[in-house]
C-alpha cells in the first residue's frame, strides 16, 4: 500500500493548487479554503503522549449539492511521553508526523439559524512520521538519541459548525478523530496513532 | 484504607543484628574485583526455582543498565532476573525447570533489545546502545542439593501461647552443608496488619529437626526488627517471593513495637533451608552462590 504513497501525495498536492488557483480568482463561489489550530489528545499503545497543538490548512472543492471533495495538510507537532525509567534507563520519546488528508466533506443548513451549517467529513489519511527516542543511563553509561521514520495509511473523521460571519468568511469549529494506522510496521511493535481532536478556525468562500 | 505495611526485611544493604550460628557458606564480598552473592532455591514439589542475584565491583553493588542483563538458566528454561527498585543492584526472578540436577547456570550478557522486552515501543528500531559494561561475561553455575520435606509441624496447626513449642522436622541428607531456619510473621488486628522475618542458621548441617517457641518469633514487648544479617538477607527474600510478599527492592526496614499492637491472630509461614556452596566461577573474587532446597508450612498463633 505504500507504494501508492506518492502518487497519492502528488494528486493531492496538485489538487490543492489547482483548488487554491481557483479560489485565488474566485470563478466558485462555494469553494472553501480554510486555515485551522488543533489541540489533539493522543492515544498510542500502552503510552502516555502529551497532547499535541497543531494547525490544519485545506481546501473544499464542491462535487454536487452539499457535497465537497477535501483536501487538507495537517499533523503532529513535538508529542512526547513523560521520562519513564526502568531497570535498563530512563527514556522519552516524542512523535511528529506530516499528513495528508483528503476526503469527502458534507454540509447542511439548519432550519433554526440561517448564519449556521452543519457539516460532516471523513477521508483517507497519509502520514510521514518520526519517532525520537532519548535515552539516558542513570549516568552509568553515556546517554544519547535515535530516531525512526515511517509512511502509511489511516483514516479521519469529524464533524461540527460553520458559522457565517458575512463577507464570505465563516468561523469553523469541530471535533475530529484520526487513525495513522501501522507505524514501523516492518518492527516488531508496529502501532496505531489515534488521536481525538478539537478544531477551531476560519474558512473563506469564494 | 488503615493498613500499616511495616515491613521488616533488611535490604541487603543494611546491617542489623544477627543470632545463631556463624554462616559458613556466605564469605563476604571483595573490596577488590568482582563479587557476587547469588542464591537458587528450589522449594518442595515444585518445578519452579526462586534466583536471586547481586553483583559487586570493587565492593559496591553493581547496577545493570542499558543491555547488561543477569539470565538465569535452567535444563528448560531462561529468564532474565528484574529488579523492582531500580539502580538497587539486587535482581530475582523464577525458572522453570525440570531436572533439578541441571542446576541454574547465572550469566552477565549484554542483551540490549532483551533488556527492553517490556517496552511498549518496538526496541528494534529504537535503540541507544553504549555497548556492555564491564561485568558482562561473568559465570556462575549453582547446584541444587537433596529436596527436603518438613515431616512436621502440619499445616495450619494452631497455638494458642508464646510458651508453646513448635517442632520442626525432616529427614537428613549427607550431602547437606547447612541449614537455615527462616520465618515469616504477619500479625493482624482488625484492618491493620504488621509483618516481619527472621531468619537462623541451625547448629549443626543438618539436625533433622528444630524447635522453636512461638513466643521467640512473637515476641510480646519490645521491638520487633530484622534478625537477619546481611548475608542470610537472600534466604529471606526468597521466602518472601514464595510467599509473594516480599520482593527485592520493595521492602523497607521499620522498627515495630509489638506492644502497641493489639494482636488478634498471627500467621507464622516457617521455611527449612538445605543449602550447599558453590564454586563463584572464574575471576571472580568474593562473595557466594547457594543452592538451596526448601519446605514451607504455615501455622497459626491465637491468643
Amino acid at each position: 500500500m505504500k507504494s501508492l504513497l506518492l502518487p497519492w501525495l502528488l494528486v493531492m498536492v496538485l489538487g490543492m493548487y489547482s483548488a487554491v488557483g481557483h479560489a485565488d480568482t474566485g470563478s466558485a463561489e462555494s469553494r472553501q479554503v480554510y486555515l485551522l489550530l488543533s489541540y489533539d489528545w493522543l492515544d498510542v499503545a500502552d503510552a502516555d503522549f502529551d497532547n499535541s497543538l497543531s494547525a490544519e490548512a485545506g481546501v473544499l472543492w464542491p462535487l454536487q449539492q452539499r457535497f465537497y471533495l477535501e483536501a487538507a495538510v495537517t499533523g503532529i507537532n513535538d508529542a512526547s511521553t513523560p521520562t519513564q525509567e526502568d531497570n535498563t534507563g530512563s527514556y522519552q520519546l516524542t512523535l511528529d508526523s506530516v499528513e495528508l488528508l483528503a476526503g469527502i466533506h458534507y454540509q447542511t443548513e439548519t432550519d433554526w439559524m440561517d448564519s449556521l451549517v452543519l457539516f460532516g467529513r471523513g477521508g483517507l489519511l497519509a502520514y510521514r512520521m518520526e519517532i525520537t527516542l532519548d535515552e539516558a543511563f542513570y549516568g552509568l553509561k553515556p546517554s544519547g538519541s535515535d530516531t525512526a521514520s515511517d509512511s502509511g495509511w489511516g483514516f479521519y473523521v469529524g464533524a461540527g459548525v460553520l458559522w457565517d460571519l458575512k463577507n464570505r468568511w465563516l468561523l469553523r469549529s469541530e471535533f475530529t478523530y484520526k487513525q495513522r494506522s501501522d507505524f514501523l510496521d516492518d518492527s516488531s511493535k508496529p502501532f496505531d496513532v489515534r488521536s481525538t481532536g478539537i478544531n477551531i478556525g476560519i474558512a473563506r468562500t469564494f | 484504607m488503615r493498613f500499616i505495611p511495616l515491613l521488616c526485611v533488611l535490604l541487603p544493604a543494611l546491617t542489623a543484628c544477627y543470632s545463631g550460628e556463624s554462616d559458613s557458606l556466605r564469605a563476604p564480598v571483595s573490596n577488590e574485583g568482582v563479587s557476587v552473592t547469588i542464591q537458587a532455591n528450589l522449594p518442595a514439589g515444585l518445578l519452579q526455582a526462586n534466583v536471586a542475584a547481586s553483583y559487586f565491583q570493587d565492593g559496591r553493588k553493581a547496577a545493570l543498565v542499558a543491555g547488561d542483563i543477569i539470565v538465569a538458566k535452567s535444563d528448560t528454561d531462561s529468564a532474565i532476573l528484574r529488579s523492582l527498585q531500580n539502580l538497587s543492584g539486587d535482581y530475582s526472578t523464577v525458572v522453570d525447570l525440570s531436572d533439578a540436577t541441571a542446576g541454574i547456570e547465572f550469566a552477565v550478557d549484554f542483551d540490549p533489545v532483551a533488556a527492553r522486552a517490556d517496552r511498549w515501543y518496538p526496541v528494534d528500531e529504537l535503540l541507544v546502545d553504549p555497548g556492555p559494561g564491564e561485568l558482562v561475561g561473568y559465570r556462575t553455575q549453582v547446584a541444587f542439593p537433596e529436596a527436603i520435606v518438613l515431616s512436621s509441624p502440619l499445616s495450619n496447626e494452631i497455638y494458642t501461647t508464646r510458651s508453646q513449642e513448635i517442632v520442626l522436622s525432616w529427614t537428613t541428607s549427607p550431602d547437606t552443608e547447612q541449614t537455615r531456619f527462616t520465618s515469616v510473621q504477619t500479625c493482624f488486628s482488625g484492618s491493620r496488619e504488621v509483618q516481619w522475618g527472621t531468619s537462623d542458621i541451625l547448629s549443626s548441617a543438618d539436625p533433622g529437626s528444630h524447635t522453636v517457641s512461638v513466643g521467640e518469633l512473637i515476641p510480646s514487648t519490645n521491638f520487633v526488627n530484622q534478625v537477619t544479617n546481611t548475608l542470610s538477607a537472600l534466604s529471606v527474600i526468597i521466602v518472601g517471593s514464595i510467599l509473594e510478599t516480599y520482593s527485592f527492592g520493595l521492602i523497607g526496614r521499620q522498627d515495630i513495637k509489638i506492644e502497641t499492637f493489639d494482636l488478634e491472630y498471627c500467621t507464622l509461614s516457617l521455611t527449612v533451608f538445605r543449602e550447599v556452596g558453590n564454586d563463584l566461577g572464574a575471576d571472580i573474587s568474593g562473595g557466594f552462590a547457594i543452592g538451596s532446597t526448601s519446605d514451607t508450612v504455615t501455622v497459626e498463633y491465637r491468643p
